[in-house]
């Protein structure tokens, strides 16, 4: 084998490796722009999560107060506001995840 | 008279025929270069795909408490709105609730879902609810 072909393939291989090499930083850049969406996708999901787990003690209260005023003051209105909703007058919400 | 031992030593420096030095090839070395980038953005691939797998398990995870949680909140959006209506109608215990509400902060947007944001409400609170997640 001549010196001149031995380099020739070391050349070669060389340059498969750069090209690998260009294609793999693709890869990695496509790969972490994917997981920046997901991770995205996840930060508003929880702080939507959040929220709601914060509004949860004002539905609550507001339903109480629905309630009470519907059944103090008699109003068929009021009540009906409940009812519409799958909520028994005088029943406390159930926080929600729990059976 | 005291340069003679050096010119001495020139001379034979001089006469001792000049090694040829061997070529470098760097071939070997770029070759390991090669390999040593192309393992670590191998690994990163790996790394990222693996992320990828388990982020993708928490969003599977993460739906069925988001399914409950825009329930909920569409839920309570809708006894807002019935509310406000009511008290809109002159309901004497509607008015008392959004006037609590209004003192606590909370506002009612009687729009209905779907209204883009920025369309004018009349009068009117809104829990600040932001559009739920995808």
């Amino acid at each position: 084998m001549t010196l001149g072909s031995r380099l020739a393939r070391w050349e070669t291989w060389v340059t498969v490796g750069g090209v690998l090499v260009l294609a793999l930083v693709g890869v990695d850049i496509a790969l972490f722009e994917r997981n920046r969406g997901v991770q995205a996708e996840l930060a508003s999901r929880q702080q939507f999560l959040q929220q709601t787990a914060q509004l949860e003690t004002l539905q609550r209260e507001l339903i109480n107060a629905i309630a009470n005023l519907a059944a103090r003051n008699n109003d068929d209105a009021l009540r009906g506001i409940l009812t519409e909703h799958g909520i028994a007058p005088g029943a406390a919400p159930r926080p929600p995840g729990r059976p | 008279m005291r340069d003679e031992p050096l010119d001495e030593a020139d001379e034979e420096a001089d006469e001792e025929p000049t090694r040829p030095r061997a070529a470098i090839n760097p071939w070997p070395l770029l070759a390991v270069l090669v390999v040593a980038i192309l393992s670590w953005f191998g690994y990163q691939a790996w790394h990222l795909q693996r992320e990828h797998r388990s982020l993708v398990q928490i969003r599977a995870s993460s739906e069925a408490p988001l399914d409950q949680a825009r329930k909920r909140r569409a839920q309570l959006e809708s006894i807002m709105r019935r509310t406000f209506e009511l008290a809109q109608k002159g309901n004497p215990g509607a008015t008392l609730i959004l006037q609590e509400l209004a003192r606590r902060g909370v506002t009612i947007n009687p729009a209905p879902p779907g209204t883009p944001p920025g369309t004018p409400a009349p009068s009117a609170p809104a829990p600040a609810a932001p559009a739920p997640p995808k």
